[in-house]
């Protein structure tokens, strides 16, 4: 396992957090904010910064990915053009696309350009992931609701890399205007620098202004011997709207898991779930990975647990 | 030609939406359509020999993504139905429009508003795929839909009439992560009802403050103020809402929006005129 070649990914919004010890964990990033472009210092709207980005993690030895905006309107596409060209001029190794009219403009304009689609992508199916592959689509990342039954046919018929998120909220949707732009006693956007939860019966979510968010944190450490043996090797811990602390301690938690399963150590799982915890204010899910609910928790053996 | 195309939650809601002067109407196959108002084959397929004995066309919405091993009955129902008259499918998977527009070139293939088209390199790449027609997201403005024309040929359609839910069409997997317990709750494009848990009394607190309640916010989205500007924009298709209606009020809705649209259409018409003569006279 030592030798085969894993990455762990993040993203970040800003140039301030894209520094080498935040980002020890991490072999690649997603670079800027895709959900908000009036999000402070996003870097998908300072291109010098981008550019600067990119450059500081090609010296740290890490991969670049830029971000692209999720939805973004006709009006805004010619934006999006001069993104993506600030981004292939700095050298990114691809651009990450939740929108398929981008995968569309990416592929005229900037043709060798890899793309990676995000999961608002909607890659649902085989069928779907095999088509964006002519659009040069290197990598998807399925919608969060697919479970791993159907991911791995994804994977095996569409013939594409398949990212797996491994840690961390789950983005549940995007709404339709900044929500937090109901509460005027919460200003844009130091707003977004806050914590906001929404909570009813035993249900909690996390939003920010125009996303919402699973309130538990998706954990698949346990399962990650599974998705190893199953051959995934690209995973997102993520990290938008956290501390640099969870980014850098979460990862770090992923990092020596992942030595431990290479050199064969015992797997301290007890440990590594505690210090987890301590990340997580709403507990653990898996997300829709095992066909449940995604607010479950399924452990290693199978079993459903609250945790 | 502008075509005013109307729920159809059941059989008899279809001839009322026909009754009231709808062109057409969209009904979902119970078990591949999103939310409780699907039909069964038989329903749907009397409901598109309705269509066609008056001349007007019957979309099915098969607007369910499915799972692996439902793939294979999806493309059977979808064989059958387009040897019963069906006038096109409303789909949310640009894998499987793909697909069905090679497996069935002669059928018009609509892209579902579920697939998340706002701009125009998305409604280029769905007709690339071979989308005869795509849905634009609620309340998009006629000159976003002006400058969409002027670079596709595919039928633009939107909506007249809709429920705006809190999350963007085409995001939404809120259904699936909160709900357990019952088979029938759970993700809506997976063909599950979502119980609309967006729509709870929710309590929204801000770091270590105080809770308060608040609500994600739901509205009707009605644009019969725009229809002669989503004519002149190069609209051809208007969508209205209501799969839950009932037949009545499937009729009535239906009877309120065709008078707005021949108003429209009218007016539209005498514009055009006037635009030819002006330009006849300055020859």
């Amino acid at each position: 396992m030592g030798q085969l070649e894993i990455e762990l990914n993040t993203q970040v919004s800003t140039l301030e957090e894209v520094n080498a010890r935040d980002l020890a964990p991490y072999q690649a990033v997603y670079l800027g904010n895709p959900y908000c472009p009036k999000h402070a210092g996003n870097l998908l709207e300072n291109h010098r910064e981008l550019a600067e980005a990119i450059t500081r993690l090609k010296g740290m030895g890490k991969k670049a990915y830029v971000a692209t905006p999720a939805a973004p309107r006709t009006g805004e596409l010619g934006g999006v053009e001069k993104l993506v060209e600030t981004a292939a001029r700095a050298g990114a190794d691809a651009v990450e696309a939740h929108n398929l009219g981008v995968v569309r403009l990416v592929h005229r304009r900037f043709p060798g350009l890899p793309v990676h689609t995000g999961c608002f992508a909607n890659v649902y199916t085989d069928l779907g992931a095999a088509k964006l592959k002519e659009y040069g689509v290197r990598r998807v990342t399925p919608n969060y609701e697919v479970s791993l039954e159907e991911i791995h046919l994804i994977r095996e018929a569409g013939g594409l890399e398949v990212e797996i998120l491994l840690h961390g909220k789950m983005p549940l949707g995007l709404t339709n205007s900044c929500f937090l732009l109901n509460f005027p006693d919460h200003p844009c956007p130091q707003a977004c620098r806050e914590d906001f939860w929404l909570t009813t019966r035993d249900w909690v979510l996390k939003i920010t202004g125009t996303v919402v968010w699973s309130g538990k944190d998706v954990c698949m450490l346990e399962h990650l011997p599974y998705l190893l043996e199953s051959g995934y090797r690209a995973f997102r811990l993520e990290t938008l709207y956290e501390p640099p602390e969870y980014r850098r301690e979460v990862g770090l938690i992923y990092r020596e898991a992942l030595e431990h399963m290479a050199e064969g150590r015992e797997l301290l799982w007890p440990a590594w779930l505690e210090m987890l915890k301590n990340w997580s204010r709403h507990g653990f899910c898996n997300g829709y990975y095992f066909g449940q609910a995604g607010r479950m928790y399924i452990n290693q053996y199978g079993e459903p647990v609250s945790i | 030609m502008a075509l005013l195309l109307a729920p159809a939650g059941s059989l008899k809601a279809a001839q009322a939406a026909f009754k009231a002067g709808a062109d057409a109407v969209y009904a979902g196959l119970a078990g591949f359509s999103r939310g409780k108002n699907g039909m069964s084959l038989e329903e749907l397929k009397s409901c598109l020999s309705v269509a066609r004995n008056l001349g007007r066309r019957a979309h099915v919405a098969l607007n369910v993504i499915p799972r692996h091993a439902d793939k294979e009955e999806l493309l059977r129902a979808v064989n059958l139905l387009a040897h019963a008259g069906a006038g096109g499918f409303i789909l949310n998977d640009v894998g499987l429009i793909a697909h069905l527009a090679r497996a069935f070139p002669a059928i018009p293939l609509y892209a579902s508003v579920g697939c998340g088209a706002v701009n125009a390199e998305d409604v280029l790449f769905l007709e690339e795929l071979g989308a005869r027609g795509v849905i634009l997201p609620p309340g998009i403005s006629p000159a976003e839909v002006a400058y969409i024309r002027s670079r596709t040929s595919v039928e633009l359609e939107v909506f007249l009439l809709a429920a705006v839910e809190p999350l963007r069409p085409g995001t939404c997997i809120l259904g699936g992560y909160l709900h357990r317990g019952s088979p029938a709750l759970g993700s809506a494009r997976r063909g599950r009802y979502c119980g609309r848990a967006c729509g709870a009394p929710w309590r929204l607190k801000a770091g270590a403050g105080q809770a308060r309640s608040c609500r994600l916010s739901f509205s009707e989205l009605d644009m019969a103020g725009e229809v002669l500007s989503y004519l002149k924009s190069g609209v051809t298709v208007f969508k209205l809402q209501g799969r839950h209606l009932s037949p009545e009020a499937t009729g009535l809705t239906v009877q309120r929006y065709r008078r707005v649209l021949d108003q429209a259409l009218a007016a539209f018409g005498q514009q055009k005129e006037g635009e030819v003569r002006a330009w006849g006279n300055s020859r």
